[in-house]
């Protein structure tokens, strides 16, 4: 990607350079946004980091175009806390007025909700199949959300070790997995939900 | 191309994006690369639905294994209720209230001389007698015990004290009259001085 050319473009208002730009970032941005602030009002918040993103280039505050990307990592950053402090204000001018407090909604839309329900059902019994020492990696990591360092230290792993037995009980409770979800045609909801 | 933001990272690492176990230095990496490619944000979501399906899969897990736990120990001890354990466990039961009752000692208290009133005590059950000592210098004494045929078939030793005497029976294990002698205690070969006689009757009484 020649950074300059599109920042160059953008500087003087080019329409490809705006539509090169959106392509590029949008799907970043909207996840990122969604994951830290969730999905309310997401698409009001990818339009206004674009626009600061542009305007910023064309006041020239991007002085070097090929730190591009790391521009747009500081804005969408500064876009978040400037989020997050608003929530925190609003909170607090409407504590006297609200009784509830709005929170973000982090949760799976109802298809992705079922298919994880699905799918976990299914790599129950995988998990089941797992060694006793290769589970307890699993659940030390994925649920106690343990440190690879403190997993390591009090399972008397190496780095390596802990890599390989993880990946390896992955791919051991993927293999059963995948061959009772394609049974159960849940790759094609899968598909479904990432193509929409 | 040095910059690491360019390359893709590692599954390793988009997981630790996810687990928000990220270093500094990898996260900003990550973040930025992630910010622009469409690739990687496939591989978050991808990589999102399998961690979520894997906790749950896990809490399902766990959850089933502390109920089985708990099942266990519940059924740990029902599944000893067994119609062979329990009749096993009732006839354990009687025979220790059997051996029980046949070994506590049963009082009988006699105060009555050898004359027309016999004391009927329980055959097969150890005895503890209380006897009238009325009269009888306190001190060591010697007691014996006499079948109906004069053969002794018990020698012991006890004191008077409190104008009583205090003995404790073996079984007698043939029913019939049964004498209960009280001597004084030795002072040579000759052997001690009869001192009372109580007639007893040793009959099945429970």
């Amino acid at each position: 990607m020649e950074w300059g050319i599109l920042v160059s473009q953008i500087k003087v208002g080019e329409e490809t350079g705006m539509e090169q730009l959106y392509r590029l970032f949008s799907r970043g941005i909207r996840y990122y946004l969604c994951r830290q602030l969730g999905p309310q009002e997401l698409e009001d918040k990818v339009h206004d980091t674009f626009l600061i993103v542009v305007n910023a280039i064309r006041r020239g505050d991007l002085r070097e175009p090929e730190r591009l990307m790391g521009f747009v990592r500081t804005v969408v950053r500064r876009q978040v806390a400037a989020y997050i402090e608003q929530a925190v204000h609003n909170r607090r001018e409407q504590a006297d007025l609200e009784t509830g407090v709005t929170v973000a909604d982090r949760k799976e839309n109802p298809e992705q909700e079922a298919m994880i329900r699905q799918k976990a059902a299914l790599m129950e019994s995988a998990l089941s199949a797992l060694s006793e020492r290769d589970r307890e990696i699993l659940v030390r990591f994925y649920l106690k959300e343990q440190p690879q360092d403190q997993i390591c230290r009090e399972m008397d792993l190496t780095e390596t070790q802990f890599r390989l037995l993880k990946s390896r009980a992955k791919a051991k409770f993927g293999e059963i997995g995948k061959k009772k979800l394609a049974a159960s045609g849940i790759f094609s909801v899968l598909v479904r939900a990432q193509a929409g | 191309m040095n910059e690491p933001y360019l390359e893709h990272p590692s599954e390793e690492a988009l997981e630790r994006f996810l687990l928000n176990m990220s270093p500094e230095e990898e996260l900003e990496a990550l973040e930025t690369h992630v910010l622009a490619c469409s690739y990687c944000v496939d591989q978050l979501e991808y990589l999102e639905t399998q961690i979520a399906a894997t906790r749950l899969a896990l809490q399902m897990l766990e959850s089933d294994q502390a109920k089985k736990k708990s099942v266990d120990q519940n059924s740990s001890w029902k599944s000893w209720f067994t119609i062979p354990r329990l009749s096993l466990a009732g006839a354990g039961a009687a025979l220790a209230a059997g051996v029980l009752f046949f070994s506590l000692p049963r009082d009988v208290n006699l105060t009555a001389f050898r004359g027309t009133e016999t004391a009927i005590v329980s055959e097969w059950r150890p005895l503890r007698l209380h006897l009238n000592a009325k009269g009888l210098p306190e001190g060591p004494i010697l007691v014996e015990l006499a079948n109906n045929s004069g053969s002794i078939v018990w020698k012991g030793t006890s004191a008077v004290g409190h104008d009583t005497v205090d003995v404790t029976l073996p079984r007698i294990t043939k029913s019939g009259p049964h004498f209960l002698r009280l001597y004084t205690a030795p002072q040579d070969a000759s052997g001690g001085e009869l001192l009372r006689e109580f007639a007893l009757h040793a009959k099945a009484v429970w």
